[in-house]
């Protein structure tokens, strides 16, 4: 009984594990239903700046090191350290603000504040402040 | 119960049913940050001067971006280099850049003010420590270099206007343009106390700098050819003005955490029958004159991220200058170093840069090691 018991708390364990499953997140305010990968690089590179109505795209991302933002990058095939780079880059020549940095828990929060904001998180911590634009394959 | 359905009351309408409670960031409000970098060096003795080792804040940043709605922002950069102290007499301080932005979206954007042009891929960051692995970057791109070397004969320094995007081209590859204007060489502007309406700071040619770069590039490279006309200044020599073009190719790949950096520029400026008579002239008299006034510098840099807090890199340069300078042997450069990032906004940089001109005019070989701090606010 004890084993059956054991298995079936192991079995859920590695079904919750499994189902663990990041999202890209936006605030409501952001005027698209869905996005495509290319726009989710374009996006986080820095390299698409504006929504479709003209409302700047404000980023969020997991702290660095964080397997979240491990496996969203990863998911995206883009490097961190380069992205860092592009990052500085970005903001060091005037051209954009780089991506604000938070933890997993505070993140949902951070993007139903903010106008035109994207983020990316476990499904679980998703609520109805937000918009789910994608599920990440990983 | 009532008490605790009270409580449940009070609790609902002090926490509200709407956004969770959650710090806003304001993207209108003014953002200022910067960066330094603070170096120690060791020169040894050379026909520049005695051997002497100095610690000195070789760069200070201060900059300003301001969005003022969905399409216009601003951007300020102050810089200070050498320790700048201007009751010691020290370094330099100046506008690098200053420059209103009108962005319709990333396939077009207008950059009007003072600004640094789209010309190849280091001229844009040259200056901007925290993103160059170097303490002393590429022969052409080293402010150390300048007393030596006039910058303005190689790059286009600054522009004042800039129309530029990225426009989607394929699966994940942009095209990439940029075309920018500007004032002539600084040799050009006024220095000091113009005449009738002139004053200092204004363009005196009789031309204007033109360029402009395209290229592609996706989140692993970056490549591109850039151009640009203007009018080179060799009135000291008796030659006038002559219309200069340079041409440049910058390429960056990054292939897991190694990545490639370089560039080439070709600088041609165009005599006249008559320049052509008085350069040869003066080469008659002068032995260190070359034998045109052609200019190359290439640079490649190869770096290896070994983890997300350390690097190391080696780098090559050279320079072949034909001009008035009698380095027509050209001069090399060839450098390694590496960095340690021990928190995000902090790199401790090390390099050993090795120079030589084997010119019988001007012979250096110079050995320098160098430390650096460099750190972002």
């Amino acid at each position: 009984m004890k084993r059956l018991l054991l298995s079936a708390l192991l079995m859920t364990a590695f079904t919750v594990m499994a189902r663990a499953q990041l999202v890209i997140i936006a605030n409501p305010s952001v005027p698209v239903a869905s996005i495509d990968t290319r726009a989710a690089v374009d996006i986080y590179m820095l390299t698409q700046t504006k929504w479709t109505n003209d409302e700047p795209i404000r980023v969020f991302s997991l702290k660095k090191g964080t397997t979240g933002a491990e496996k969203f990058y990863a998911a995206l095939n883009l490097n961190p350290l380069a992205l860092n780079k592009q990052w500085l880059r970005v903001q060091l020549t005037g051209e954009g603000r780089a991506p604000t940095l938070v933890a997993e828990d505070e993140i949902v929060a951070r993007v139903a504040a903010t106008p035109g904001a994207i983020g990316f998180v476990d499904m679980a911590r998703v609520t109805d402040h937000v918009k789910v634009l994608r599920q990440v394959t990983q | 119960m009532k008490k605790l359905r009270m409580v449940m009351v009070i609790g609902a309408l002090i926490t509200g049913p709407g956004v969770p409670a959650a710090a806003q960031d304001n993207y209108s409000d003014l953002n200022i940050f910067g960066y330094l970098q603070a170096a120690y060096i060791d020169i040894p003795a050379s026909f520049l001067g005695p051997q002497s080792t100095t610690f000195f804040l070789q760069q200070a940043n201060l900059m300003g971006a301001k969005e003022f709605d969905n399409h216009f922002s601003a951007f300020l950069n102050l810089q200070f280099t050498n320790g700048f102290n201007s009751k010691l007499g020290w370094g330099n301080m100046n506008l690098e850049e200053g420059w209103a932005k009108y962005s319709y979206s990333h396939v077009l954007n207008v950059k009007a003010g003072f600004l640094l042009p789209s010309f190849n891929s280091l001229l844009q960051v040259r200056n901007r420590t925290p993103l160059l692995p170097y303490i002393v970057r590429p022969l052409v791109y080293e402010p150390l270099m300048t007393d030596r070397l006039n910058i303005d004969a190689f790059l286009p320094t600054h522009a004042n206007l800039e129309v530029y995007g990225s426009v989607p081209v394929l699966a994940d590859v942009d095209l990439e343009y940029a075309a920018f204007v500007g004032n002539s060489e600084t040799s050009y502007i006024i220095s000091g106390q113009g005449a009738g309406f002139q004053v200092s700071g204004m363009d005196t040619s009789e031309s204007k700098l033109w360029g402009g770069r395209v290229g592609l590039s996706t989140h692993w490279f970056r490549g591109g050819v850039s151009m640009t006309t203007d009018m080179e200044n060799q009135n000291q020599f008796g030659m006038g003005s002559m219309r200069r073009y340079r041409y440049g190719a910058d390429l960056y790949v990054r292939v897991a955490n190694i990545s490639f950096d370089g560039e080439v520029l070709f600088v041609r400026p165009s005599m006249s029958d008559r320049q052509k008579a008085v350069f040869a002239m003066v080469g008659t008299f002068n032995p260190i004159v070359g034998k045109d006034l052609d200019r190359t510098f290439l640079y490649g840099t190869l770096l290896w991220d070994i983890t997300d807090a350390l690097y190391v890199y080696g780098s090559v340069s050279s320079l072949t200058v034909n001009d008035f300078m009698g380095m027509s042997e050209g001069i090399r450069e060839w450098t390694f170093g590496g960095g340690w990032r021990p928190i995000e906004s902090i790199v401790v940089k090390g390099q050993y840069v090795r120079i030589s001109c084997p010119s019988p005019h001007f012979p250096l070989d110079l050995g320098l090691p160098i430390i650096a701090i460099s750190v972002m606010f």
